[in-house]
């Protein structure tokens, strides 16, 4: 099953579907921490800001996201090495023509649905524009795009929950994806059956 | 939304589609209120700095006019440069100017 999820073509040529490893998704981690560190001043400033109600800057919007892609990138690496074989849950993601990991999620089948535990784009994707050369555009949606077909091709009908990262709400939103009905979280989403088909085609 | 609308979204606008449980939305804010309160420390005691440095500039103009008579002992290198009470105090403003 996890070796069918990696033949899938994705709309967007830039990207391959993957079974990232251990080693490649702890070593995007380790790239987060670094980022982290490297722009502690400007993350300081950002969360000063938000935390003082002040207007963020797209930069500073920028760096509060790299500090929450770092925690969650720590997340999937501790959660791999818990992984029990006998789990549903696995691991998907999208790299670009280099073999770089772009973007890695966590997921859990469901006879109904998939359930997105854990997405993280890799760290540089967060960085100001032409900050590094791995840079890309579009991993997120790629990676949504191949869980989805996923789900699909595991009758599950192509639904996936998740419960977005705050400040990507409206990025979720502008995929299609409502508020879940049996939850009173505006973040737990759902990707209507109806756009389903869009990701599909 | 149209397929064709999915597809440039996909090329042309930033996406930082990041995913996490509630807990670890949490955890993330939880870090955050400690860098902001490092942060507040920081910027509060800047300001303070800042704010003594500009009252003794703003006072040094006035306190030129008066003259304070004190003893003070200084090693014999620095009393062959610093041999009168003009040098030693251009010297200590020299300082006190560097000092950000």
């Amino acid at each position: 099953l996890k070796n069918k999820a990696i033949d899938f073509q994705l709309k967007n040529q830039n990207f391959s579907p993957v079974i990232p490893t251990q080693l490649a998704i702890r070593e995007v981690a380790n790239l987060a921490d670094e980022f982290s560190h490297s722009f502690k001043t400007q993350i300081a400033d950002a969360v000063y800001t938000h935390f003082s109600g002040g207007q963020l800057t797209t930069n500073q919007q920028k760096f509060l996201r790299l500090s929450a892609c770092k925690t969650i990138l720590r997340y999937l690496i501790n959660q791999y090495q818990k992984l029990d074989h006998n789990t549903e849950k696995q691991f998907l993601g999208i790299e670009d023509n280099q073999n770089n990991l772009q973007a890695v999620a966590m997921i859990t089948n469901t006879p109904d649905y998939i359930y997105v535990n854990l997405l993280a784009t890799a760290p540089w994707n967060t960085l100001p524009e032409n900050s590094d050369p791995r840079m890309i555009k579009g991993a997120g949606r790629a990676l949504i795009e191949l869980i989805i077909k996923y789900s699909y091709q595991q009758n599950s009908r192509g639904v996936i929950k998740l419960s977005a990262y705050e400040q990507s709400l409206s990025f979720y939103q502008e995929l299609g994806f409502i508020q879940a009905s049996n939850s009173n979280s505006k973040l737990d989403l759902i990707l209507p059956i109806s756009l389903v088909q869009n990701f599909i085609q | 939304m149209s397929p064709e609308m999915l597809n440039n979204l996909s090329l042309e606008s930033d996406d930082f589609l990041l995913a996490c449980p509630a807990e670890i939305n949490q955890e993330i804010q939880q870090e955050w209120q400690q860098i902001y309160q490092q942060e507040l420390e920081t910027r509060q005691t800047t300001q303070n700095f800042n704010h003594t440095n500009l009252e003794y500039q703003n006072n040094s103009s006035s306190l030129l006019a008066e003259k304070v008579v004190m003893t003070v002992t200084l090693d014999a290198d620095l009393a062959q440069v610093f041999n009168t009470s003009e040098s030693v105090n251009n010297a200590l403003r020299h300082l006190l100017s560097a000092i950000p």
